[in-house]
C-alpha cells in the first residue's frame, strides 16, 4: 500500500512516527558519540591521575628492580579509596619482563609482560578501551634523569562507566520512543479532530445521493472553525438551491398533468367521436379544473375556458 | 600499643623515651652500634655479628621460654612438603640480617650444598616478617622464611593473611631476638633501670596488658650465648 493510499488520519501520525525516528537516531547517535569522548577523556584522565601518583613511589624500587618494594606500592595503591579501581597493573624493567605485578598468580615475576598489553599499546600514554573485557589499557614509560627504566602497563575496570553508558541508551531509546508514541497519537488525534468538520460535510454529501440534499444545521456550521464555514455555507447554498429547483420541478410536472387533462376535456367538449362523448366524464373534468382553478393554476384556468 | 609502651620504659627509665623504627636490621643495628640509639630489640643474627660491641639488657619469653622457631612457609595450593621440593621457585625472605627470616633457610641450603641465588629462580627481602607472609599469601613468593611468633600472632590478629599460607618445617628452637645495648653501656644505671623494668613487667596489670598486645609472657635476662648458632 502506498503512502498515498493511506487515510489522512494514519498519514500523519505515521510521517509523525517515521520523522522522531529519524531525529531519534540522529540526536541518540549524535549524543552516545558525546557521551563516549566525555568518557574517554575522563577515563585517560583518571589513568593520568593514578599513573602520575605511582610513577615516582616506583622509581627507586625499579630501578633496583626490588620485586617486594614494586609489590608493596601496587598492593598499597589499590587499597586507596580511588575513583578508579586498577584491575591490573604491571611493573616492567625495558626488556618488558615483569618485576611484579598486582596480581603474581596470574602474572608472576620474571614472566613477560603479557603480550595483549604490549601489542595494544604501542602509543605510550594514550588509553585503548576494550569494551569486550570491561577494561581500558594505558601504558606510562618510566624515567630516570631522562632515561627510561621501564614501563607500567595498568589495565582499569570500566565496566561502570559501560554500563552507565547501556543505561543512557536505554534511556534514549525508552524517551524517544515514548516520544514518538506520544507524538504519533497526539497527530492521529489532531488530525482526527481537523478532519471531523471534513467527515459531517462527507456523510451530509452522501445523504444527497437518496435524493435528500438536506442544509448541514446552523449550530453545526457556527461551530466549525472559519475554514470549514465557508464550505459549509456553500453547501447549504447548494442544499437550497436543490430544493428550490425541485419544488419548481414539481410543480412544473403538475401544471403538464394538468394541461393533459385539459386537452382531453376539450376534445370531449368538441363532439369528437374518439375521445369519449360520456357527459358523466365531461362533468368530471368540470370539477377537477373547477378544483385546480380555485387552487391557482393558470393552466387549469385556461383549460377551462376551453372546455 | 606502642604509646603505651614507651609510657612505661619512660616511667621506668625515669627517662623521656623516643622509639626508632628503621627499615631493616642493618639500619638499626648500625645505630645501636654506633650508639646513636641507647637500646635496640634487634635480631639473633646481628647480635652475633656485633657480640663484641654489643650486651643483652633482656630477652623476651614467648611461651615461657626465651626461644622462637623459624617457619619455612609456601603457598596453601604449593605442592611442597619439604624444602627441597622449592627448588626453581620464587622465595620470599624477611631480611638478609635476619636470623629465623634468612639465616635458618640459607643454612639449609648449604646443608643441601646449595645457595639461595642457585636454588631458587629468584629471592627477594620484604624487610618484614609480615610483609613474608603477604608475599606468599598473594603469590608473589610461592614460599618465605618467616618468624615464628610473628606467623602465630598474624594467625590471630589477620587469619584471612595467613589462610592461604601453610606451614612446611619449622626449625629447632632459637634464642628470641634479644633487646641489646651498646657493651660499653650495659653496666649504666639507665639500662639496669631499663632491664629491671622489662623484668618486671608481668607483675601488673596494666604492663602485662602491654605485654599481651605484644604477645609476649615477659622478659628474663639470659646470656649472650644464647643467641649463639649451636
Amino acid at each position: 500500500m502506498t503512502l498515498q493510499r493511506l487515510s489522512i488520519t494514519a498519514r500523519v501520525p505515521l510521517i509523525v512516527t517515521i520523522f522522531m525516528m529519524a531525529v531519534s537516531v540522529f540526536t541518540s547517535e549524535r549524543f552516545l558519540s558525546r557521551l563516549i569522548e566525555t568518557q574517554t577523556r575522563q577515563i585517560q584522565a583518571l589513568a593520568d591521575v593514578y599513573l602520575d601518583g605511582l610513577s615516582p613511589a616506583l622509581v627507586d624500587s625499579m630501578i633496583r628492580e626490588d620485586v617486594w618494594q614494586v609489590f608493596d606500592v601496587l598492593d598499597r595503591s589499590q587499597q586507596r579509596p580511588s575513583e578508579i579501581k586498577p584491575a591490573e597493573t604491571i611493573v616492567a624493567g625495558t626488556d618488558d619482563f615483569v618485576i611484579a605485578s598486582s596480581n603474581p598468580v596470574r602474572i608472576p615475576s620474571q614472566a613477560r609482560v603479557p603480550a595483549r598489553y604490549v601489542e595494544s599499546l604501542q602509543h605510550v600514554g594514550k588509553i585503548v578501551v576494550a569494551e569486550a573485557d570491561k577494561r581500558a589499557f594505558v601504558r606510562r614509560e618510566v624515567l630516570y634523569e631522562n632515561r627510561p627504566i621501564g614501563s607500567i602497563y595498568a589495565a582499569l575496570a570500566i565496566a561502570p562507566l559501560l554500563a552507565e553508558r547501556r543505561q543512557v541508551l536505554w534511556t534514549l531509546v525508552l524517551t524517544n520512543t515514548a516520544l514518538t508514541v506520544l507524538l504519533a497519537v497526539a497527530a492521529w488525534f489532531i488530525v482526527g479532530r481537523m478532519m471531523r468538520p471534513m467527515q459531517t460535510l462527507t456523510r451530509y454529501l452522501e445523504r444527497s445521493h437518496d435524493g435528500q440534499v438536506s442544509p448541514i444545521p446552523e449550530p453545526i456550521v457556527a461551530s466549525a472553525s472559519s475554514e470549514y464555514k465557508r464550505p459549509f455555507a456553500a453547501f447549504n447554498r447548494l442544499a437550497a438551491a436543490v430544493a428550490e429547483r425541485e419544488a419548481r420541478r414539481a410543480k412544473l410536472a403538475e401544471g403538464e398533468r394538468l394541461a393533459s387533462l385539459g386537452r382531453l376535456a376539450c376534445g370531449m367538449a368538441h363532439g369528437d367521436p374518439s375521445r369519449g362523448r360520456s357527459g358523466y366524464i365531461s362533468r368530471w373534468l368540470r370539477w377537477k379544473l373547477s378544483a385546480a382553478q380555485s387552487s391557482g393554476h393558470a393552466s387549469a384556468m385556461l383549460v377551462a375556458d376551453w372546455i | 600499643m606502642l604509646e603505651e609502651l614507651k609510657a612505661y620504659l619512660a616511667r621506668a627509665t625515669e627517662r623521656p623515651v623516643h622509639l626508632v623504627t628503621r627499615r631493616t636490621y642493618q639500619e638499626i643495628t648500625a645505630l645501636l652500634v654506633s650508639r646513636q640509639v641507647d637500646v635496640a630489640w634487634i635480631c639473633g643474627y646481628p647480635f652475633v655479628a656485633f657480640r663484641d660491641q654489643l650486651a643483652v639488657v633482656a630477652v623476651p619469653v614467648w611461651r615461657g621460654k626465651p626461644l622462637y622457631q623459624s617457619y619455612l612457609i609456601v603457598r596453601h595450593d604449593l605442592k611442597a612438603e619439604a624444602l627441597a621440593d622449592l627448588a626453581g621457585t620464587i622465595h620470599a625472605f624477611s631480611d638478609p640480617d635476619s636470623n629465623s627470616g634468612y639465616l635458618v633457610t640459607s643454612a639449609a641450603l648449604v646443608e643441601m650444598g646449595s645457595v639461595p641465588s642457585k636454588f631458587f629462580r629468584l629471592f627477594f627481602y620484604t624487610y618484614g616478617h609480615r610483609n613474608v607472609v603477604r608475599a606468599v599469601s598473594s603469590g608473589l613468593a610461592a614460599s618465605g622464611s618467616v618468624d615464628g611468633c610473628v606467623y602465630d600472632v598474624l594467625r590471630e590478629t589477620e587469619p584471612d593473611l595467613v589462610a592461604r599460607t601453610r606451614i612446611i618445617p619449622k626449625s629447632e628452637l632459637l634464642g628470641f631476638p634479644p633487646v641489646a645495648c651498646a657493651s660499653v653501656d650495659a653496666a649504666s644505671p639507665e639500662i639496669s633501670r631499663l632491664r629491671e623494668g622489662l623484668v618486671n613487667m608481668p607483675a601488673d596489670a596494666d604492663r602485662r596488658r602491654v605485654l599481651g598486645m605484644l604477645r609476649l609472657d615477659g622478659f628474663s635476662v639470659e646470656k649472650p650465648a644464647l643467641s649463639r648458632p649451636k
